[in-house]
């Protein structure tokens, strides 16, 4: 086990290593900061914007494989550089990843939970009116965006304040200090909303890989040994469903981080992808390489650990390593 | 997309394109004109003391320096215009005042070969440090800022860079500011200004105010500035000489537009800008207490003729298309749905609510389109068919719009049906929102573009850009390509008249130039739409008013 993780993880590192590589490559092919200083009004000095430019390894005069040597040797030595205005991107980085953490972990955790459990459910009891009702629900929440989903939660908690007078549920920016309530208050918005986008999604694939395991031949042999239709289904049939489900969440880990964008707008908060799109739309390269790199890095490592968790769970790989 | 303050980006501008769309409400009438300002005026003594101002920012400078390149930002003015020296404020018409707390008067003496402005400053006026506002800091920020010394990382050197001498008066607060030449809107220096201790040196200029106000001489001082939260939180300064400000503390906090109604529909923000969103509009108008106030802002929006096209370098046919538009049409599309009465902008260089604005469109500003095919007829191109046509090609123009800008389609849309009729073919073209301005507006793939000028209280200086023959340079931000000697004239004339009275007749002169070419199309003074809390006194829709902070607060408890 450990030697086939460790070709992972040798494996994973070259592709974050290409990913960032193109990342910036791209980045500074494709985004003109030098555009967006001269649009301004008033126009800074041409030797201003020049010197700008230069200072932070931006200048498109300078060849861009002149900009990658030293963007690369500033990421070898553990620099992503410097941001447009001239702030370091790493500390940003850092700061802007827990702010995308706090909103979207605790829904997206949620949400997968709910989802196998939904799912797991919908399939048992295939065909009944318990499987139409989940499967509509599930339909209805895939086809609204994050977006629109918040701001009818949004809506119908500004009217719920209203009514009762209460101001019980509160949304906007970073949880407020205080005691444990008030943060539980403060995260209940966004964490719904993720959790029901997030559910919808997992539930309608892991009702379809349930229905694939209902009638194998191991969960007919664990109720031929005398175990009750229950514990043969959670123990034998969900477990083996949810190995496949463990790769899907791994591979989701990347768009679950600039998918949030939509909700970390709408909840007034400050994370890494409303990052990448102000950035790719101010022209500003270090931040688009950075953000694709962390991005390419949780997906290697969700990789490695849906690899770990497949393994405890199914005796087949274990047996294969 | 949502209205920004008055500096700030040209591709900004063109974003905040128009956006109001649906049915229009009832009970709003095409009479009567938005105010110049409402900010719900209530007299000091009737403001509560105490209370927190919850007041959203579009966006999160790191740079707090108004003067460095990455610090001229509306969001920075309306940060430090709390907390720092700003000798001079507009008022609502535009027309600049003394700020009494730091500024006791401020006289213009025409000297040979240029002006001597003698400042006169309040003795109390002091830095958070305890040094006096004086002739340091004056000298400071001229040197800082005339462009002399490359290594100051300036957005700007209007004005800064015509200044000679500045020098000590009859006693320590009595400053005199020499300038080579006549510079007419000196007003605008000096506000704000910083202290000498950051702009002595090229690094302090760049580095003293990023992620900090080090020093600050207002009715505010930064208590807080949080770069994970995104929040800057003001407090009241007990050492503030003026008018003890009316709220306890105000927290700014960056706020996306689309979260802006959400916020505000729960409380959790006390005013915001609602922009040209007629969604938006009515989502915070159901929102019990809440008033939603209305003025007429810097901005104005137009259609950009490009007469470096074919078609389009004929003055004629610029002044048939001009003809052929109604402008009332596409103003009526524009402002539907906002509550605010649709007048057209007659001038290119002041908006409607600004001080020396008169309405110069003449017969040009009408909808005429007998006089626009009559007009074609003798420009050489006959009907034939549905298009006119000369020597085998058909009158067709190209009109660019932002994709994602549901006004600029509109405006598009309409105008092709509008030119239709007298003979010309409009081919839309939607390009990425991005991509407007770098490779369509300023290479000139374009016949006809529209977008929105940010206003500013000193539109001379600005616009003398916008409306000169493009030089040797490139065409600059004349994106019309064309421009005459005569234009260039009137209006340096009236930037060297330090007259306002005089300065805007001979402003109005060269507008009425500027007409008679038919380049740009002025369509409306873009209004601003702020939701407030009812019971927020002071501040609201400024337009071209620059508030005093210190007045700012509540009138009901709570």
């Amino acid at each position: 086990m450990a030697a086939f993780l460790l070709r992972r993880l040798v494996r994973g590192l070259v592709l974050v290593l290409l990913a960032s590589s193109l990342a910036y490559l791209l980045a500074a092919y494709a985004l003109r900061p030098r555009a967006e200083l001269e649009g301004r009004t008033p126009r800074p000095p041409e030797a201003v914007i020049d010197a700008q430019l230069t200072r932070h390894n931006l200048n498109d005069r300078t060849p861009l494989a002149d900009r990658f040597r030293v963007w690369a040797t500033g990421v070898a030595h553990g620099s992503f550089g410097r941001t447009r205005e001239g702030e370091p991107v790493d500390g940003e980085l850092w700061r802007r990843l827990g702010v995308s953490a706090r909103l979207l972990l605790p829904g997206t955790v949620l949400g997968c939970v709910l989802g196998v459990l939904l799912g797991a459910y919908a399939a048992i009891r295939h065909g009944g009116a318990a499987d139409h009702a989940v499967t509509f629900l599930g339909y209805l929440l895939l086809a609204a965006p994050v977006f629109v989903l918040a701001v009818l939660l949004q809506t119908a908690a500004a009217e719920a304040n209203d009514a009762t007078g209460l101001r019980l549920l509160t949304w906007v920016g970073e949880p407020p200090g205080g005691g444990p309530l008030e943060a539980v208050r403060h995260a209940a918005l966004p964490t719904a909303t993720i959790a029901l986008a997030q559910a919808a999604l997992v539930g309608r694939y892991q009702r379809a890989l349930m229905l694939d395991v209902l009638h194998a031949d191991y969960v007919r042999t664990a109720r031929a040994r005398g175990l009750r239709r229950r514990d043969a289904l959670l123990r034998h049939g969900l477990r083996v469903a949810l190995v496949p489900m463990t790769a899907h969440a791994a591979a989701t880990s990347g768009p679950v981080l600039f998918g949030g964008v939509c909700a970390e707008r709408v909840f007034g908060r400050h994370g890494l992808g409303a990052w990448l799109v102000e950035a790719i739309a101010r022209g500003d390269v270090h931040v688009a390489a950075a953000v694709t790199c962390l991005a390419a890095c949780a997906v290697v490592l969700t990789g490695l650990a849906a690899d770990v968790l497949s393994g405890i769970l199914d005796p087949r790989v274990r047996a294969a390593c | 997309m949502t209205l920004r303050t008055r500096i700030g980006r040209v591709t900004a501008a063109a974003l905040v394109a128009a956006t109001g769309c649906g049915a229009p409400s009832h009970g709003e009438g095409a009479a009567g004109a938005l105010p110049a300002s409402d900010i719900g005026p209530v007299p000091r003594d009737r403001v509560l003391t105490g209370g927190t101002l919850r007041w959203p920012l579009p966006e999160f400078p790191s740079q707090w320096n108004f003067h460095h390149v990455n610090g001229m930002k509306g969001v920075v003015e309306q940060v430090v215009q709390g907390a720092l020296p700003f000798l001079m404020r507009a008022d609502a018409q535009a027309v600049p005042r003394p700020v009494p707390e730091y500024l006791r008067s401020a006289h213009l003496t025409r000297t040979r070969n240029g002006q001597t402005v003698t400042y006169r400053l309040n003795p109390r006026a002091r830095w958070s440090d305890g040094r006096p506002i004086g002739l340091r800091d004056f000298a400071a920020q001229a040197r800082a800022l005339s462009g002399h010394d490359p290594r100051f990382q300036v957005a700007a050197v209007t004005g800064y860079r015509q200044i000679t001498r500045v020098e000590r008066g009859e006693d320590d607060h009595v400053v005199k500011v020499t300038f080579a030449g006549t510079y007419a809107d000196w007003r605008s220096l000096f506000s704000p200004l910083y202290p000498a201790m950051t702009n002595a040196r090229p690094d302090a200029f760049d580095t003293a105010w990023t992620n900090r106000l080090p020093v600050t001489a207002g009715p505010f001082r930064l208590q807080r500035i949080d770069r994970t939260a995104k929040t800057v939180t003001m407090v009241r300064d007990p050492r503030w000489w003026g008018p003890r400000a009316r709220l306890d503390r105000i927290v700014y906090r960056a706020l996306d537009p689309s979260a802006a109604p959400g916020a505000f529909a729960n409380r959790e923000i006390d005013l915001m800008d609602v922009g040209l969103d007629a969604d938006a509009l009515r989502r915070v108008r159901r929102v019990p207490g809440a008033v939603i106030r209305r003025a007429g802002g810097p901005d104005w929006r137009h259609l950009t003729f490009n007469a470096a096209r074919p078609a389009l370098s004929d003055v004629r046919v610029r002044r048939a298309v001009m003809l052929g538009i109604d402008r009332d049409v596409l103003v009526r599309s524009d402002l539907s749905g906002l509550g605010v009465p649709r007048r057209t902008l007659g001038n290119h260089l002041y908006v409607n609510t600004q001080k020396g604005y008169r309405d110069n469109s003449a017969e040009l500003g009408r909808h005429d389109p007998d006089e626009a095919g009559r007009l074609l007829d003798e420009a050489g191109w006959a009907r034939h068919g549905r298009y006119r046509a000369k020597a085998g090609r058909v009158l067709a123009l190209r009109f660019v719009v932002a994709s994602g800008v549901a006004g600029g389609r509109r405006e598009g849309e309409l105008t092709r049906v509008l030119l239709e009729r007298i003979g010309i073919r409009v081919d839309i073209e939607t390009v990425p929102a991005d991509d407007l301005f770098d490779r369509y507006v300023v290479p000139g793939r374009f016949d006809i573009v529209p977008f929105s000028w940010l206003g500013t209280s000193f539109p001379l200086s600005t616009l003398r850009g916008v409306f000169a023959r493009p030089g040797r340079g490139g065409a600059g931000q004349n994106f019309s390509r064309a421009g005459t000697a005569a234009i260039d004239a009137a209006m340096d004339r009236a930037i060297a008249e330090t007259d306002a009275e005089r300065a805007q007749d001979l402003a109005n002169r060269a507008d009425r130039l500027i007409w008679r070419q038919a380049l740009v199309l002025p369509l409306y003074q873009r209004p601003q739409l702020v939701a407030v809390r009812g019971d927020l006194a002071n501040i609201g829709a400024c337009g071209f008013l620059e508030p005093a902070y210190q007045d700012i607060g509540f009138t009901r408890p709570g």
